[in-house]
């Protein structure tokens, strides 16, 4: 700071060698303008980067779960809901996995184009809103395969009527950019009680479900049952 | 070599003065928003150099642009003019305002090839943005670009550059721009962003702008950064001018100075000029400082303390002029090829060794 004020000093200093003290203080009173602008630019500077980068972590975060096409939470989500889902069942709440696969989509993509096929996804997605209910949990896991977390309710029948409405409203025509087209859907689901192990059993039951019911025909629902794994294996 | 308050230079009598005392020498010189003259800042005044020279020749090119589209052609003319196979090196000075510095040089070392060093600078004003001059030969003036070609094999140029400022803050993407104008970062308004981290001080305008330059470079390069500073403010079509070229797809981030750090900078700058020199059979040398004029913003009443610290570097040998430029012209780093560069400190040292 000294080689500063000799610097001062010196500009303070006129010809004559004599010392212009109200030029060296409005020296001196510029130099902590200066410094006090600096300090807050700085400031700033830093908590606005704070603030964008907190913005960045939370779109990243959302980006990270989120499928972009239909916006619903994706595969990644889906599974951080099972595991929660899993703890809140050996609570002793009842609750549903409900698998879901379009019928035809591929003949959709490959007949009118993947735009076409992508309005369709977003359409099926919005139709699955209107049906799942608030509490529960809604997720592409990608291609045409969503799945729902179904909580509370008496079992068997609350996921009955639910895996019977999906399948009605998923196969009712859909009119995309000037095309009909008639699109169904299949839903395997499985049931969770308190005596559930862990996720990776509860989707595969699910999983088989579906299997079965894809195999008896488009637009089909099926709980899992014991004698599902039997059979298929 | 003179640089000098732009308002002094327009003054004809100091140009006849300076071309009286030196008949006939090679002149050439610009406006800065500071001269520099060793440890001293100018304000108000001119400074100036005479160079003598034992076995080294010298020529002088000189173009006028009237709009900045021309400035890639007015760089191949003084390539052109210049070039010859024993060119060692070019100090080049351009308007500041109305010559598009990036154009210019790509013209110009198009021309000239990776052999010669190009260095230089784009002239200045006191901060209001309205009109630069440069000189060559003739009364300084607007809209002109001057170099001088040193030649001969016994003329030895050697270069540092150092900029000091640091990026902070998330990876932008340049998603429209159109030459040295910057409309839009991630798809939304640079202006906008420079608002709000300008806060209070954005009344003050560019001035205050320069104190938050861009670090870009291209995609598939991120190695090659270049740094650019604002000039302009809000251009009525929503657009920030830049002293550069702020090409569309490239990536950009918000950068910040510190003190300390820029008057280091400066001693980085010196270091890498001195090391480079020969070191026996020198005479005495010449550093030709061009430091950025946002540095001098930013440093405000401490800028003398890079031209100090550079010059402890430089040793007592060396005599040092320059000027704060809107643009400082210089090799990339690790190539031959010069580029427009903003907020550096650009030193190069000039000397001429004996038999």
């Amino acid at each position: 700071m000294h080689r500063l004020l000799e610097r001062q000093i010196v500009r303070a200093t006129g010809p004559s060698g004599e010392l212009d003290l109200d030029s060296l203080l409005r020296l001196v009173d510029a130099a902590y303008v200066e410094s006090d602008q600096e300090r807050d630019r700085t400031d700033r500077a830093t908590l606005l980067t704070c603030e964008e980068m907190d913005q960045l972590n939370e779109e990243l975060r959302y980006l990270a779960h989120h499928d972009a096409l239909t916006g619903l939470p994706n595969r990644l989500a889906f599974a951080q809901f099972a595991l929660r889902a899993v703890q809140r069942a050996k609570q002793g709440e009842s609750l549903a996995v409900l698998l879901i696969d379009l019928d035809r989509f591929k003949a959709v993509n490959d007949t009118l184009g993947h735009a076409i096929g992508d309005e369709l996804l977003r359409e099926v997605a919005a139709r699955l809103r209107a049906t799942v209910r608030g509490g529960d949990e809604l997720a592409r896991m990608g291609g045409d395969e969503f799945a729902v977390i179904q909580f509370g309710g008496e079992q068997p029948e609350s996921t009955e009527i639910l895996a019977r409405r999906l399948v009605q409203r998923l196969s009712s025509p859909y009119s995309i950019q000037g095309h009909q087209m008639n699109v169904g859907a299949c839903v395997g689901a499985a049931l969770a009680g308190p005596d559930v192990q862990d996720v990776d059993l509860l989707l595969r039951d699910a999983d088989l479900a579906l299997y079965r019911a894809k195999h008896e025909g488009r637009c089909t629902w099926r709980i899992f049952e014991r004698q599902l794994t039997i059979s298929e294996e | 070599m003179y640089f000098g308050n732009r308002d002094v230079l327009r003054c004809a009598d100091r140009s006849n003065e300076l071309r009286a005392a030196y008949p006939e020498a090679k002149i050439i010189g610009c406006s800065g928003t500071r001269s520099i003259v060793d440890n001293t800042l100018e304000e108000d005044g001119i400074v100036a150099v005479a160079l003598g020279f034992a076995r080294t020749s010298v020529r002088i090119a000189r173009a006028q642009v009237t709009e900045p589209s021309q400035s890639r052609a007015a760089g191949e003319e003084i390539g052109q003019t210049l070039f010859a196979k024993d060119l060692a090196g070019i100090f080049v000075l351009a308007d500041g305002l109305r010559v598009d510095g990036t154009d210019f040089t790509a013209g110009l070392t198009h021309r000239i090839g990776p052999g010669p060093l190009i260095v230089g600078g784009m002239a200045s004003d006191p901060c209001d943005y309205l009109e630069t001059l440069v000189g060559a030969d003739c009364e300084p003036r607007s809209g002109m670009v001057a170099a001088v070609g040193f030649y001969g094999t016994a003329i030895r140029f050697t270069h540092g550059r150092a900029s000091g400022w640091d990026a902070f803050g998330p990876r932008r993407h340049i998603t429209r721009s159109n030459g040295n104008v910057l409309y839009d970062l991630d798809g939304k308004p640079a202006f906008e962003l420079y608002q709000r981290y300008l806060g209070e001080e954005v009344s003050a305008g560019v001035s205050a702008a320069v104190m938050f330059p861009l670090l870009i470079s291209p995609p598939d390069r991120p190695e090659q950064t270049v740094v650019r500073a604002p000039i302009g403010l809000e251009n009525g079509t929503g657009g920030m001018t830049f002293a550069g070229h702020v090409p569309q797809g490239w990536t950009a981030r918000l950068m910040r100075g510190n003190l300390d750090r820029l008057i280091l900078g400066a001693a980085d700058a010196a270091r890498q000029a001195r090391v480079e020199q020969p070191m026996s059979g020198r005479g005495e040398s010449l550093a030709l400082m061009v430091s950025c004029t946002g540095r001098h913003l930013l440093m405000g009443q401490r800028t003398e303390e890079e031209l100090e610290i550079a010059g402890a570097e430089l040793g007592s040998e060396s005599k040092r002029i320059g000027f704060y430029s809107f643009g400082e012209i210089a090799p990339l780093a690790d190539s031959s090829i010069s580029d427009l560069h903003n907020q550096t400190m650009t030193i190069t040292s000039l000397v001429e060794v004996g038999d």
